[in-house]
C-alpha cells in the first residue's frame, strides 16, 4: 500500500485525537453563575453578590467593576471585594439622577481584574424610579470603563445555559456534516451504479448510506443528551429534532426495502433509484423546512446562529478539524464495512 | 408534440380502464365517503385545527390508496408492451397526471363530504384550494414514483406504506402550513409556504423523470 491511499486514516486519527483532547481539557472562561439582587431602587446603596463559575479571587487583586447603562454612561461601585472565593461583593450607590429618560433601567455588570479578565453580566440589575438630569451626564461619566483586562489563556466561552455542554459542538455538529457528506457519496454512488451497472458501486454505496445512518443515530443521540441538559427535556420536539428523525426513517426505509427483494440485481437497481430520491428529499427536509418555523436550535427562531458568542475563534480552531475528523472517520468505517462485505461475498465463489 | 400526443392516449387508456373497472374507482368513492362520515361520528363539531389535521390524514391515506394501484391494476407482460410503445418518460409522466387528477377529485370530494358533516372552517376558499391542487400535485408525484419502486418488490402494499410516509412528510407539512393559513381571518400570507410546496414539486418531477427509466427498465 502506497502512502497515498492511507495518508487521510491518518489524518483522521490526528485530527479526532486533536479534537477530544482539546475539546475535554480547554477550560471554560470565568464567568457569573448567580447575580444578585436583580432589581433596586434608585438612590439607594445595593449591594450586589456575583457567584462565579471557574473563578478563584484567592490570587485577585485589585478588583473593579461597574455598573453599565449604555455605552457612554456607567458608574463605578464603591468597593468590589471577594465575599467568597468564587463569589464577589460589590457595593453601588445608585443616583437619583439618570442621563436618560426611561421608567426602568436595566444596568449590565461589568467586573475586571487581571486574573480573569472582563467579566460580563448583561441585564444584571433593574432599576425603577430615578429622574432624567441632563446634569447627571457627569455623574455617570465620572468613572468610566477603562483598561479592561484580556483573559489570558485559550478558553470555550461561557453561556449562560450551555456551560460545560458547549464541548458537545464537538461531536454534536459533525454527526450532521458527516451524515449530509456520507449520504451524498452514497447517492452519487448509486449514480454511479444506475450508469454503469457494476455491483460494486451498489455495495459502496449501501455501507456508506449504513454509516451515514449511523452518523444520524448517533446525532440524535448526542442531540438529547444535549437537549436534556439545556431545554429541559431529551426529545423537545423541536422541529429540527422531528425532521432528522424523518430523514433517518426515509434511510431505514431504504434498508427495508433492500431485504424485501431476494434477486441481487433487481435489488440493486431498485435501491439505487430509491437512494438517489432519498438523498434528494432530504434536503427540503434539513435545510428548507426547518428554516420556516420556530426552533430550540441556534440559528433560529431569533437564536443566535453558529458563529457569533457562540461559536468563536477558540472554538473555531476544534470545530472544523472535528468536522472533518470524523467525516474521514466515517468514511473509514464504511470503506471497512465494504471490504467486510465484499470478502464474504467473494467466498460464495 | 410527439410526446405530449403519447401522454394523451396513455392518460386516455388509463382512465378508459378506469371507467371500465368500475369497482376501484368505486370502491375509492365509498373509501372517501366513510372516511368523512366516520370522522363525523368521531367529532361531530372539530375545531379548527382538528378539522385540518383530520382532512390531510384523510386525503393521505386516500393518495396511498390511488397511488397503490396505479401500477398494479395491469400485468407485467403488459407494461412490457408498453416500454416497446413509448418511452418510459411518458409512461411517468401519464400516470403522474393520472394520479393527481384522481387524487385531487377525490379530495375535492373529500372537502365536500366534510363540509357537509362536519362544517366548514375555511375562510379563504382560494388559498385552500391552492392547497388541494399542489398537494394533489405533490402527493401525485410522490407517490407514483415509490409505488413504481413498492410494484417490483415482492410485498408491494407493505413496502409503499414504508417508503411513502417518511418521505411524504415535507410535502405534507408544507400543505397543513398553507391550510392553517387559510384559517385565519386575516389576509393570508401564503407565498413563502406555497414556494416550498412548488419548489418540492418540481424536486419531484425532476427527479421521477431523471429516474423512472432506469427503475422501469427491469
Amino acid at each position: 500500500m502506497r502512502m497515498i491511499d492511507w495518508w487521510w486514516k491518518i489524518l483522521a486519527i490526528v485530527l479526532l485525537l486533536y479534537v477530544i483532547l482539546m475539546g475535554f481539557l480547554v477550560p471554560l472562561k470565568p464567568g457569573f453563575e448567580t447575580v444578585g439582587p436583580s432589581r433596586a431602587d434608585a438612590g439607594e446603596v445595593v449591594v450586589m453578590r456575583a457567584g462565579g463559575y471557574n473563578i478563584d479571587y484567592t490570587q485577585s487583586e485589585d478588583i473593579r467593576a461597574w455598573l453599565k447603562l449604555s455605552d457612554t454612561f456607567a458608574i463605578a461601585a464603591q468597593a468590589a471585594l471577594p465575599w467568597a472565593d468564587n463569589t464577589l461583593q460589590a457595593s453601588f450607590q445608585i443616583p437619583e439622577e439618570f442621563p436618560d429618560k426611561a421608567d426602568v433601567r436595566v444596568l449590565t455588570l461589568v467586573v475586571d481584574d487581571a486574573v480573569h479578565g472582563a467579566l460580563v453580566v448583561p441585564s444584571a440589575l433593574f432599576v425603577s424610579g430615578g429622574r432624567y438630569d441632563p446634569a447627571a451626564a457627569s455623574l455617570w461619566t465620572a468613572d468610566p470603563i477603562t483598561a479592561l483586562h484580556e483573559t489570558p489563556g485559550l478558553f470555550y466561552p461561557f453561556r449562560s445555559i450551555l456551560h460545560e455542554t458547549i464541548r458537545n459542538t464537538y461531536f454534536h455538529v459533525p454527526m450532521w456534516f458527516g451524515m449530509i457528506i456520507l449520504f451524498f457519496i452514497s447517492a452519487g454512488h448509486s449514480i454511479r451504479y444506475v450508469r454503469r451497472g457494476r455491483m460494486d458501486d451498489d455495495m459502496r454505496a449501501l455501507s456508506l448510506a449504513r454509516i451515514g445512518t449511523l452518523f444520524g443515530v448517533l446525532g440524535i443521540l448526542t442531540g438529547m443528551l444535549w437537549s436534556a441538559y439545556t431545554w429541559g427535556e431529551a426529545w423537545s420536539w423541536d422541529v429540527k429534532q422531528n425532521m432528522a428523525a424523518i430523514a433517518l426513517l426515509i434511510y431505514f426505509a431504504y434498508f427495508v426495502l433492500r431485504a424485501s427483494f431476494t434477486d441481487e440485481e433487481r435489488r440493486a437497481r431498485i435501491a439505487a433509484t430509491y437512494n438517489i430520491f432519498a438523498c434528494a428529499m432530504i434536503i427540503p427536509l434539513l435545510f428548507v423546512i426547518p428554516r420556516m418555523t420556530d426552533s430550540l436550535h441556534p440559528g433560529s427562531g431569533g437564536n443566535p446562529a453558529l458563529g457569533g458568542e457562540d461559536l468563536d475563534n477558540t472554538m473555531r480552531m476544534v470545530f472544523y478539524p472535528a468536522v472533518i475528523g470524523w467525516t474521514l472517520l466515517g468514511l473509514w468505517i464504511a470503506q471497512v464495512v465494504y471490504r467486510l462485505k465484499k470478502l464474504q461475498e467473494d467466498e460464495w465463489y | 408534440m410527439q410526446t405530449i400526443r403519447l401522454i394523451a392516449w396513455a392518460l386516455g387508456k388509463d382512465f378508459l380502464l378506469e371507467v371500465r373497472r368500475g369497482y376501484a374507482l368505486g370502491g375509492l368513492l365509498v373509501f372517501v365517503v366513510c372516511i368523512a362520515f366516520v370522522i363525523y361520528l368521531a367529532l361531530p363539531e372539530p375545531s379548527p385545527a382538528a378539522w385540518i389535521t383530520l382532512f390531510w390524514l384523510a386525503f393521505l391515506f386516500i393518495s396511498i390508496h390511488t397511488a397503490l394501484k396505479s401500477f398494479a391494476g395491469e400485468s407485467s407482460r403488459r407494461y412490457l408492451y408498453y416500454y416497446t410503445l413509448v418511452p418510459a418518460e411518458v409512461l411517468f409522466l401519464s400516470k403522474c397526471i393520472f394520479n393527481t387528477v384522481l387524487i385531487g377529485a377525490l379530495t375535492l370530494l373529500l372537502y365536500g363530504a366534510m363540509s357537509l358533516v362536519a362544517g366548514n372552517p375555511v375562510v379563504h376558499q382560494n388559498v385552500f384550494f391552492t392547497a388541494i391542487v399542489a398537494g394533489a400535485l405533490g402527493v401525485g408525484l410522490c407517490f407514483t414514483f415509490i409505488s413504481a419502486i413498492a410494484i417490483k418488490s415482492d410485498r408491494s402494499a407493505t413496502m409503499m406504506t414504508i417508503l411513502a410516509f417518511p418521505l411524504i412528510i415535507p410535502v405534507l407539512l408544507s400543505l397543513i402550513r398553507l391550510s392553517q393559513t387559510s384559517l385565519m381571518p386575516m389576509p393570508p400570507e401564503w407565498g413563502s409556504s406555497l414556494l416550498t410546496l412548488g419548489a418540492i414539486d418540481l424536486l419531484l418531477v425532476g427527479l421521477g423523470l431523471l429516474l423512472f427509466p432506469y427503475l422501469w427498465k427491469s
